[in-house]
């Protein structure tokens, strides 16, 4: 089979599935806090060749990827082995749009940086990712995401770590979007470790999807993210963190700033598998409400089944502190400076995460 | 400086001050002492404009200004400091961020050109070592991870930044250790001057002992009960607060 139908083949069965599982209501579990109205807009789909481009680029050590007018998509036999059986478990219809455009596999040996500007400029589109990083390497991922009003892009992200290996990856939506579904596979194995921080404004619907499998002992991850969000805009993280062995140790923060109507949720769970002894987990949920029409949700969740496990998780909704407002107004600040303040370091104990500083300066702070 | 005349202040529906009248001129240092509860901090408070203390009754005035109908950030404006008993920590606001905002507040509230970022720097570095505090207090987060007493010393770096005329010191002496109670003592005093006036509370002779104040004042039960020199801090130091509150 050649590339471009092994690619042709993944596409059509995604659309079968996809339409199998039909649109997502808020009767489903993992969309009960979602406004999933925008979905059901029609948009015209990328077709044919022309979905190679989707929107997409990205740039190895200054070398376009894929090239400009790719055309053989770069998976090797076994990752369209295994895109085959993760697409027929899926049970999502927006991460199969995601297999609908090109799909690309990375293979990163010794150090590398990756920077992926994704742009999504009209309609539907979709593309995915294979990130397999060789034991002891690592790799430095930069991704952006830009989306136009009335675009609907789905991403799917699958990530392999090899033992003792490093993704580090800054993730920002710097503007507002249409809709966006992320959704992120990763695979952890022993002494590796994922570090993922994403940073967005929201967007018609932002929805972004992790699934993260500590495999081996040693392994670590840390994601964090923070939306800062208003208008009418969404934005919606929904995370499995899963100690499959211990000792492992995962973090996890998660910030939300809302105003106007606007809609976020968490939804997180730490999954600490029978016999996972040693596991440290802590998990963090933090929302900020600025506005009485703004809807804030927060499922933070443990699931623990061995014996010997650190594990703690905090979960807050409120609005700004008035002793620190106040604090701020006796040292001559105005209200409107002083909330601004405020806001931007809840916003930053999150942005100085970002491991780049390309991303941190993408992402504005308002401090003046 | 500073005219307090007859200042009724509750707390919800309780009276904590009960006519309290105080005068400091410009260039005096007074300090104020009192038991617990008898309502030192809930003077600083009032003054300060927080929503939580109601000023039934009285006036005061700042170089002739009525602090009582201005917001809190209008009476900073005015010249008014008023440190806290225990400041609030603000996580993921810098200290140099929060004091240039601060102090071009003051400027544009004054009429005068905000500094620029880029200049900044080297202000604030001349106003920590006015201060006495280590230069990495800059880079800190606004008394977020801070210790009792660097939040002390914090408070006194925001001082001397912010130059107000009359700055009141709320047990700025509490939590200190032993040389980082002389070097807040030297700040102090360092920003001593003929037209500016400090009010020190406290519980402590030790303070009084490094900024030697014009006037002692003992506050019971919401009034001044006793005014004398720095010898009446040594005669509470010795004897307490009983023999005032038995009269």
């Amino acid at each position: 089979m050649t590339g471009s139908s092994v690619v042709e083949s993944l596409r059509e069965a995604a659309q079968a599935r996809a339409a199998v599982l039909g649109l997502p209501t808020t009767a489903a579990e993992d969309w009960r806090y979602v406004n999933v109205a925008p979905l059901s807009a029609a948009l015209p789909p990328h077709t044919g060749s022309g979905s190679a481009r989707a929107g997409a680029m990205a740039v190895i050590d200054g070398r376009m990827f894929p090239e400009p007018m790719g055309t053989a998509p770069s998976i090797s036999e076994q990752a369209h082995v295994d895109e085959q059986a993760r697409l027929a478990a899926e049970q999502e219809a927006p991460a199969c749009w995601s297999w609908f455009g090109q799909s690309h596999q990375v293979r990163v040996r010794g150090q590398q940086r990756l920077t992926i500007d994704h742009h999504a400029s009209t309609g539907l589109s979709g593309w995915r990712l294979l990130i397999d990083i060789a034991p002891q390497s690592e790799l430095d991922l930069i991704l952006i995401h830009r989306s136009g009003i009335g675009t609907r892009a789905s991403v799917g992200i699958v990530i392999r770590l090899g033992v003792g290996a490093h993704l580090r990856v800054s993730e920002v939506v710097p503007q507002v979007a249409g809709q966006l579904l992320v959704h992120v596979d990763a695979g952890v194995e022993r002494d590796a470790s994922l570090t993922w921080t994403s940073t967005s404004r929201g967007g018609e619907l932002l929805r972004w999807r992790g699934v993260v499998d500590l495999l081996g002992t040693g392994a670590h991850a840390n994601v964090s993210a923070v939306d800062r969000v208003g208008e009418r805009n969404q934005a919606h993280r929904h995370l499995r963190l899963r100690h499959r062995v211990g000792p492992t140790t995962s973090t996890q923060v998660f910030k939300t700033v809302l105003d106007g109507h606007a809609n976020a949720s968490f939804d997180g769970l730490v999954d600490v598998a029978k016999g996972a002894d040693g596991a440290n987990a802590e998990q963090l949920s933090r929302t900020l409400l600025l506005s009485s029409t703004a809807r804030g949700d927060t499922r933070p969740q443990l699931d623990i089944h061995a014996d010997e496990v650190k594990a703690g998780h905090g979960a807050t909704i409120g609005q700004l502190d008035a002793d620190e407002l106040l604090y701020l107004r006796m040292r001559g600040l105005a209200p409107s400076m002083a909330k601004g303040l405020l806001i931007d370091g809840f916003v930053r104990e999150v942005v100085a995460r970002l491991p780049h500083a390309e991303a941190r300066a993408l992402v504005e702070i308002g401090t003046p | 400086m500073l005219v307090i005349n007859d200042l009724h202040v509750s707390v919800g529906e309780h009276p904590v001050l009960k006519g309290l009248s105080l005068s400091v001129g410009a260039g005096q240092v007074h300090a104020i002492m009192g038991p617990n509860g008898s309502g030192k901090t809930t003077l600083g408070r009032a003054l300060s404009g927080h929503p939580a203390y109601t000023v039934t009754k009285g006036t005061a005035t700042l170089a002739g200004k009525d602090l009582l109908t201005l917001e809190p950030e209008e009476r900073s404006h005015a010249g008014l400091f008023v440190s806290w008993q225990y400041p609030v920590e603000v996580p993921g606001v810098s200290n140099a961020d929060f004091l240039r905002l601060a102090y071009n507040a003051q400027r544009k509230a004054h009429g005068k050109p905000e500094v620029p970022a880029k200049e900044f720097p080297a202000l604030l570095a001349q106003k920590i070592a006015e201060a006495r505090i280590p230069p990495e207090f800059g880079e800190r987060q606004l008394n977020a991870g801070m210790s009792g007493g660097q939040k002390k010393r914090n408070e006194i770096l925001q001082l001397h930044m912010l130059e107000p005329t009359v700055a009141i010191l709320d047990e700025t002496d509490s939590g200190l250790d032993i040389d980082a109670l002389k070097s807040v003592g030297d700040a102090i005093n360092a920003y001593r001057r003929a037209d500016r006036a400090i009010v020190l509370i406290t519980h402590f002779q030790r303070l009084l002992d490094l900024v030697k104040p014009d006037r002692v004042h003992v506050l019971t039960d919401g009034r001044i009960q006793q005014s004398g020199d720095v010898d009446l801090a040594g005669k509470l130091e010795r004897d307490g607060y009983d023999w005032i509150v038995r009269g």
